[in-house]
């Protein structure tokens, strides 16, 4: 009987990209030691219980969404999953608008689903799904080409920018625009897009942006724009990440963190405690391991058969892409701090399970069809 | 199985790659953006970084401590117990307020203003909520701390004051103001006053401060965001120990001072002694006093509105900051200024009928049946006024002035404690310039027998008087005879500094000096109830009228009958010859004459003097209990 497991399991984990597991978990571990300091929890244990909980749950889904469903099960899944991840920002936005403020979360007991997270997912499966059976054309795609799925976007992109979460709203628009991207659209259509973005955003910045929003994005142009109010993150990240030098303070000496003059320590600016405590190195060691993690995701697309796949699997490395670029930026002062984390360095438990189910789909993707029938 | 694989997909392998390379030429910018900040400006952030978590704390230094001459304590320190809140520490702030209001009698009201008075300062520091807790209410608290998390005593070494020092001597000593931040700050760049500090405002405190603060010791404190205390046993060269303020030694006489304000104490006026051979000030009183304590433990407006309305004005320091005239005291500059200018000698007489015309003005003497034929020395006994009608007559009013000034009148006397205003010797061009008319011969006449517009201080009298004492050397009076520091090193000690010698003509001084001894010695003198059994004592008494008063426009009726009051004056020196001490005995609104109402507070001090100098002298002789 037992025998016969080990064959079962080894039957379903062939094809497991081990050298990309390999580096994940060194991320997750690195991250998890640097939320140990980060969220003092010698003093305080719970949020690091918690998000090893939220780990260990997002790890279980990477290997059955990696290992035990078959990839024409997912692809058959992806408008569901899409409607159902729609219902719930409707019900956020309408329990949100009901509680008079700013709401993300459908709380369920102890724990809040943000379906927020979740929409960057069904962003990135709706998208290949819906490519899935396209075919290039003669001289490559227009933008126009593509109406369907900005139609796809528009639906939860109003949603999470009502509620109101623009940063989110911006994410998923970016991994989509990305993802599109990486297909061959015409340079003449590109450029035209680009001066109706132009013209788009002069729209919205006289209309539609809440004052703290255009705060955040006169920040975003300088982050010295106001020394007390949003700059104080950015300049106390980077006291923080400078006091560094090179080898770092000493994992759980670093001062900032500990004293509590960085805010968000333990979320958005948890690189920054690395930073602080582990120095130049160690913020060089996660930079590499990371930049691995994504070329070996997008190697992984390369060699995907078919759209989908590997549609899906650019879809997941732009979306660790740019959590990366941004959150970083973030703490290295060249983008104010917006509630975008660090992939498995924040704490956060929408969005570590997210990262890890897009984990999952890469593993499915790196495994093939074949063995996955 | 129908499923339908697609064997290519349209994903462009050249874009796929346009993206990754902007990915990796954004983290080589971020890996260059990491450098620039942890290793080429490391320093700067760390510097940053510190500046954010620490905070320097000013330990402040126990003040020095006044002795007087022999070393005997006058002014101490004591350790004082205050209620304080710690808002870093406060839990239940409710709670905690009422049942500190319930503990200590104070009301919820009194505590939150006091909490929120502070409410922008940093959580750590400690908020006074009640002053100088008794034993009792010390005890009440460690009783009850368990269940009051951040009420706290903490502990403070401020001056002890038992209420009756002189508070016009030793000064007192309260927070400093913005106006004199500044000033003092300008001076004191090494070790510069911040806000908040207690600082001397008057008397010794004052005038001592620079030697009395010492240095305020320094602590580093790191603090989280919050301003609350992470802990103080930070290792930095910042970090220093408080040092002692230095311990200053008056000329006082403990002994001498205690009978000055125990004869005294029900006068108003001024008291002081001096040592006629140095200046050295042997006691020193002003009254009414007041409690120093009422300024250390923050004046309160009910306080401050009382010392201010008080008619006797018991903030004003009387010895140097008062100005009166000084009556028949001053009657020995017109002689001496006489004997000088050749007009009179030892046997120049005048006749007193009582009083003395000048045009159709008439001068009486104090006598009104007359004093009959005078000359010089029985005139000073005596205090006859015609006689020194005659010779300021005679004189005009240069001479005067020009001796009252030799003697140090209408100067200051350099003693630079607290007001030490000049006076007025009147001149020619003084009236010229002040009241704009000119020197009248009966202005001579007033200002002959110290009236008109003479005033002095009672410490210009005493000074005079110890000049005139001495042989005509006249010295600055000084009351800080040496300074220690904290190891007892000498930092500072005074030597007696001469102003000038007048070189008086001996024959002519011992003439003077013949009278003032008269006024003492002989049967008719006027202040006989200044002797002291068994040593030569010699002096002059004074009353100065107020009368002028009357004519002032404007003058509150209700306070009209005692400001009518003359007032009493008495400057003695013992022994006669080579005197020892000098004492003047000012008694505002007397009512009376100085022979019967100054003389006697002297003659407490001349006794106590030589009590303490020759005890076996006075083995026969009872102490006084009670003032005459």
């Amino acid at each position: 009987m037992i025998v016969s497991f080990f064959s079962f399991l080894k039957k379903k984990l062939a094809g497991t990209p081990w050298g990309f597991v390999i580096i994940l978990l060194l991320l997750i571990t690195f991250g998890l030691i640097n939320l140990y300091s980060a969220s003092d929890a010698r003093i305080n244990s719970s949020r690091f219980v918690s998000q090893i909980i939220f780990i260990s749950f997002g790890l279980f889904c990477a290997f059955f969404v990696g290992c035990f469903i078959k990839l024409k099960t997912i692809e058959m899944m992806v408008f569901p999953f899409y409607i159902l991840v729609c219902i719930l920002l409707l019900f956020v936005d309408i329990s949100g608008s009901a509680a008079k403020g700013a709401e993300r979360w459908i709380s369920l007991g102890h724990f809040k689903l943000q379906p927020s997270e979740l929409a960057k997912i069904a962003i990135i499966l709706v998208t290949a799904k819906s490519l899935h059976n396209t075919h290039i054309p003669k001289n490559g795609f227009s933008l126009l080409d593509f109406w369907r799925q900005f139609l796809y976007l528009s639906i939860p992109f109003v949603l999470i920018a009502k509620q109101p979460d623009l940063t989110t709203a911006s994410i998923i628009l970016f991994i989509m625009m990305l993802q599109l991207l990486t297909l061959r659209i015409r340079v003449k259509s590109l450029l035209k897009a680009s001066c109706g973005g132009f013209f788009l955003s002069l729209v919205a910045w006289f209309f539609l942006l809440h004052d703290y929003q255009k705060e955040r994005i006169l920040t975003f142009l300088n982050p010295m724009h106001d020394l007390q109010g949003s700059s104080y993150q950015s300049i106390q990240s980077m006291i923080a990440v400078g006091s560094g030098q090179w080898t770092g303070m000493g994992f759980e000496k670093g001062t900032q963190a500990k004293f509590k003059f960085l805010p968000e320590r333990h979320t958005d600016l948890a690189f920054s405690v690395w930073g602080e405590e582990q120095g130049f190195l160690g913020c060089l060691l996660i930079i590499i391991l990371y930049s691995i993690f994504i070329f070996q995701i997008f190697e992984i697309s390369r060699r995907a058969e078919d759209t989908f796949s590997s549609m899906v699997a650019v879809g997941v490395g732009i979306f660790f892409m740019l959590h990366f670029l941004i959150n970083i930026g973030m703490v290295i002062g060249i983008f104010p701090v917006a509630g975008i984390p660090l992939s498995f360095f924040g704490y956060g438990g929408a969005h570590i399970i997210t990262a890890l189910l897009a984990v999952g789909l890469v593993i499915n993707v790196a495994r093939g069809r074949q063995l996955n029938v | 199985m129908t499923d339908q694989i697609h064997k290519d997909s349209i994903v462009d392998p050249k874009r796929r790659n346009l993206i990754l390379m902007g990915f990796s030429g954004l983290t080589l910018g971020i890996i260059a953006r990491l450098g620039y900040l942890q290793l080429l400006n490391g320093k700067h952030f760390q510097v940053a970084s510190l500046r954010n978590r620490m905070r320097e704390a000013l330990i402040p230094a126990p003040r020095g401590l006044i002795y007087d001459r022999s070393g005997q304590l006058l002014i101490s320190n004591k350790m004082f117990y205050d209620l304080v809140v710690t808002p870093q520490y406060l839990q239940k702030r409710e709670k905690t307020v009422s049942i500190i209001s319930k503990l200590f009698n104070l009301s919820e009201d009194t505590i939150l203003n006091k909490l929120s008075e502070s409410r922008y300062a940093p959580k750590f520091l400690p908020i006074t909520i009640k002053r100088n807790l008794t034993v009792h209410e010390v005890i009440l608290l460690e009783s009850n701390k368990f269940f009051l998390p951040g009420v706290s005593i903490s502990s403070e070494t401020r001056r002890d004051y038992k209420g009756n020092e002189s508070a016009h001597l030793f000064g007192y000593i309260s927070e400093i103001t913005a106006k004199e931040l500044e000033v003092l700050n300008v001076r004191n760049t090494k070790h510069p006053y911040q806000p908040s500090f207690t600082i001397g405002k008057s008397g010794i405190e004052k005038k001592c401060e620079a030697h009395l603060r010492g240095e305020e010791g320094k602590e580093v404190r790191l603090v989280d965001a919050f301003g609350r205390l992470q802990s103080t046993s930070f290792e930095s060269d910042i970090q220093k120990q408080f040092i002692k303020g230095h311990n200053v030694y008056l000329t006082i006489d403990k002994d001498l001072q205690a009978e000055a304000e125990k004869l005294f104490a029900n006068k108003n006026g001024a008291v002081c002694a001096i040592n006629p051979q140095t200046g050295a000030i042997l006691a020193y009183l002003s009254n009414p006093n007041y409690n120093l304590s009422l300024y250390q433990d923050g004046l309160t407006v009910s306080h401050w509105q009382s010392l201010r309305s008080n008619p006797f004005h018991p903030l004003l320091d009387k010895v140097t900051g008062g100005a009166y005239p000084p009556g028949s005291v001053f009657k020995v500059i017109p002689a001496l200024a006489a004997l000088e200018q050749g007009i009179i000698t030892s046997s120049t007489r005048f006749t007193c009928p009582g009083y003395f015309n000048l045009g159709s003005q008439r001068w009486k003497c104090w006598n009104h049946y007359g004093h009959g034929s005078m000359n010089l020395v029985d005139a000073i006994m005596q205090s006859c006024d015609v006689f020194f009608y005659n010779i300021s007559h005679q004189l005009g009013i240069d001479p005067i002035t020009k001796w009252a000034r030799m003697f140090g009148l209408g100067e200051r006397t350099g003693l630079e404690l607290n007001m030490d205003i000049r006076g007025v010797v009147p001149s020619q061009e003084w009236k010229l310039q002040t009241k704009s008319a000119h020197w009248q011969q009966g202005d001579t006449i007033n200002a002959g027998f110290g009236q008109g517009y003479n005033t002095t201080t009672p410490l210009q009298i005493l000074n005079l008087f110890a000049c005139l004492s001495n042989g005509g050397k006249l010295y600055r009076p000084y009351l800080v005879d040496r300074i220690v520091d904290h190891k007892n090193k000498l930092v500072e000690k005074s030597e007696p500094f001469l102003v000038r010698n007048l070189n008086i003509n001996p024959s002519h001084l011992a003439l003077v000096k013949q009278g003032l001894y008269n006024v003492i010695q002989a049967p008719r003198g006027t202040a006989k109830l200044a002797r002291v059994k068994g040593f030569s004592v010699s002096g002059k008494t004074g009353t100065a009228q107020n009368s002028a008063l009357k004519l002032t426009k404007g003058f509150d009726k209700s306070e009209l009958d005692f400001q009518l009051l003359d007032h009493a004056w008495f400057v003695g020196y013992t022994p006669s010859e080579n005197p020892e001490i000098a004492v003047v005995v000012f008694s505002e609104f007397e009512g009376g004459g100085g022979g019967r109402n100054a003389a006697p507070i002297a003659q407490g001090i001349f006794e106590t003097y030589y009590r303490k100098k020759f005890p076996e002298k006075f083995i026969n002789t009872p102490i006084r209990v009670s003032p005459v």
